[in-house]
């Protein structure tokens, strides 16, 4: 993810901007959602149909089945599921394209996830897929980069940090790991557990949903709410998407941060046990204060 | 020492860092191209290195239990052939079987290309899908050994991944800049020569990594110029549905080169996207139109980009 750390110090102008910025976003995401199922909805409905029929079509034929029948059934079985379609539900499931659903699916590609458990098939919907993501990918790591800086200069304080007491200094930086340990607990040890409740899976499994998912990788071997033989409430998939924004909102957030407030406390640390020592922490050797473009590709 | 001159000591004190400055920096501009020309080389070495880790690995923990698989494969047949007399909770039962031995890569729709398995070319495919984040999917580990070591493989393969790129963005820059310095020599408008530059690198890389490869992959895959370039941008852009990949096609021979050519174009494919949103952000960062506290920030021409990354560099090391 790029990272571009612009100046940190006007933080009125940034809390304005970021604020567009958020409303900008999530109108983005908003509009991908209804464009997607307006595109993709019928071609799914298309394909669901003719999965049932070729359904019927066997079990009329089954009495006289050879292997190769079987074969084709096999071939035909493995299609639909790389087209999205679920085969051993039927045409009553909730569609896959349905508002939260592909509210779901925009997000997976603002933020280059990409599970391609589903994606479109329509070649009007691929074109579309590619417009959305050109705008949206660059729009998705402004957003990150905004909201990292701005709440990192804002929690850091930065430059004031080493001019205040020492006693100031411990209770902020302790008062900061506090915070970043249950963020990080809440964020990304929780949701995994409350998935794999739901899903059915084991902890492992969902560990390794959430890492495969907020690492962007995103196979689509596990995706949430994709069992057609759970009921999940309307809002599941959303609330997955929301969990993944903030998720990897956290992560913009906390990997600068975490060896930060770690080289702090080391320093805290060796001033406790050597108080004479007039050794201050500038703000340059924090290695945050100083804004840096780093050409850190996508 | 400094009052030799008769100056006051403030005085000649900026005067000899005026004059050590641009010296420091000359050093530091020679040391960060010193690195950028030997540091690229070892970069490149240590990702493919750590790439061939990654596909000896997984081609290790997976291979054997997809073997595993399909030594029961013709038991597995035969009870299938027992539901000739099916009816419908059995048949769902058989589409159940069926969908969980398709993802557990044990059948193959046709008989699967070697990229589609765990075998040499399909375990290095899957490191790249993953330390690069594009993700395919196409082949994921099914055993838990597999995943944990996916887990760690990617911790450190992914920040390797982004060094790599942003090294490979920053040469890819630098050969623009130069190329802008010689055409502003023989242009003498070096604001114009540094358009010129731009425009030919954008539009020269949009051709080589946008326009050109779907002409490569209709006619090696199949596809139509439209699916190949939707196939290019995911890809590039590292969302990889996995919808479409290359070399899945069992019907096909694949010459040699292609897939060495095909890992070479994501990797500066990628590399040239990046450079291009990164110029975009920040150009959107210094328009006073977006921001009107931009004047506050430092001017963002490519010129001082390159001195301050320089500068930076000591402090942030990547």
């Amino acid at each position: 993810m790029t990272r571009a750390m612009a100046g940190s110090g006007i933080y009125d102008c940034r809390g304005s901007w970021t604020l567009t910025l958020l409303l900008g976003y999530l109108f983005y995401l908003l509009l991908g959602a209804a464009i997607f199922q307006l595109l993709e909805k019928q071609a799914e409905a298309q394909s669901r149909n003719q999965f049932q029929v070729e359904k019927l079509r066997f079990l009329e034929n089954y009495t006289c089945l050879d292997q190769y029948a079987l074969e084709r059934f096999v071939q035909v079985i493995m299609e639909a599921w790389d087209k999205g379609v679920n085969p051993t539900g039927n045409s009553t499931n909730p569609s896959n394209w349905d508002f939260s659903n592909s509210f779901f699916f925009a997000g997976t590609v603002v933020t280059t996830i990409g599970y391609g458990n589903l994606s479109p098939s329509t070649e009007a919907g691929q074109i579309f897929c590619i417009f959305y993501a050109l705008f949206g990918i660059p729009l998705n790591v402004v957003f990150f980069n905004h909201l990292g800086t701005g709440l990192r200069s804002h929690l850091a304080t930065l430059e004031t940090w080493g001019l205040q007491s020492r006693r100031y200094q411990v209770v902020q930086t302790l008062g900061l790991a506090l915070f970043l340990t249950l963020g990080t607990f809440l964020l990304l040890i929780f949701p995994p557990m409350v998935f794999s409740h739901v899903e059915g899976w084991s902890y492992g499994e969902g560990f390794y949903f959430a890492f495969i998912t907020l690492s962007t990788i995103g196979f689509g071997d596990y995706v949430v709410g994709t069992d057609p033989n759970k009921h999940y409430i309307s809002v599941y998939r959303s609330l997955a998407a929301v969990w993944i924004i903030l998720g990897l909102a956290w992560l913009a957030l906390v990997l600068p941060l975490g060896p930060m407030v770690l080289h702090r406390l080391m320093h805290l640390w060796q001033l406790s046990k050597d108080p004479s020592s007039k050794k201050g922490i500038g703000p340059e050797a924090d290695g945050l204060s100083h804004p840096t473009k780093l050409h850190i590709a996508i | 020492m400094f009052g030799e001159r008769g100056q006051t000591a403030p005085k000649a004190a900026k005067e000899a860092r005026d004059v050590q400055k641009p010296r420091v920096r000359e050093r530091a501009r020679g040391r960060g191209r010193h690195c950028s020309v030997t540091g690229t080389p070892l970069l490149l070495c240590c990702y493919l290195a750590y790439l061939a880790l990654g596909t000896s690995v997984f081609q290790a923990l997976e291979s054997s239990a997809a073997r595993d698989s399909k030594e029961l494969e013709p038991e597995n047949w035969a009870s299938l052939l027992n539901y000739t007399c099916l009816d419908s909770p059995a048949l769902d039962r058989l589409i159940r079987d069926i969908i969980q031995q398709y993802k557990r890569g044990v059948i193959f729709p046709s008989n699967t290309t070697s990229m589609g398995r765990w075998e040499l070319a399909g375990s290095f495919f899957f490191s790249v899908s993953t330390i690069t984040t594009i993700g395919y999917g196409n082949l994921s580990p099914q055993t838990m050994g597999a995943r944990l070591f996916c887990i760690f493989f990617a911790l450190l393969g992914i920040p390797l991944n982004l060094v790599l790129l942003n090294r490979l963005g920053r040469l890819m820059l630098s050969w623009v800049q130069r190329w802008a310095l010689w055409l502003g020599g023989a242009q003498k408008n070096q604001a114009r020569a540094r358009w010129y530059a731009g425009s030919f690198a954008f539009f020269s890389g949009l051709l080589l990594f946008f326009l050109l490869p779907p002409i490569l992959f209709s006619s090696m895959e199949g596809w139509s110029y439209e699916e190949g370039f939707y196939y290019s941008f995911i890809t590039l852009s590292t969302v990889g549905f996995g919808d479409y990949v290359i070399g899945m096609d069992p019907n096909r021979k694949y010459p040699v080169w292609y897939k060495n050519i095909v890992s070479m174009w994501i990797l500066f494919g990628m590399a040239w996207l990046a450079l291009i949103i990164n110029l975009v952000i920040s150009l959107l960062e210094s328009s006073t139109v977006l921001c009107p506290c931009s004047q506050r920030y430092p001017c963002r021409t490519w010129g001082s980009t390159e001195d301050t990354n320089h500068h930076r560099s000591k402090i942030i090391h990547l």
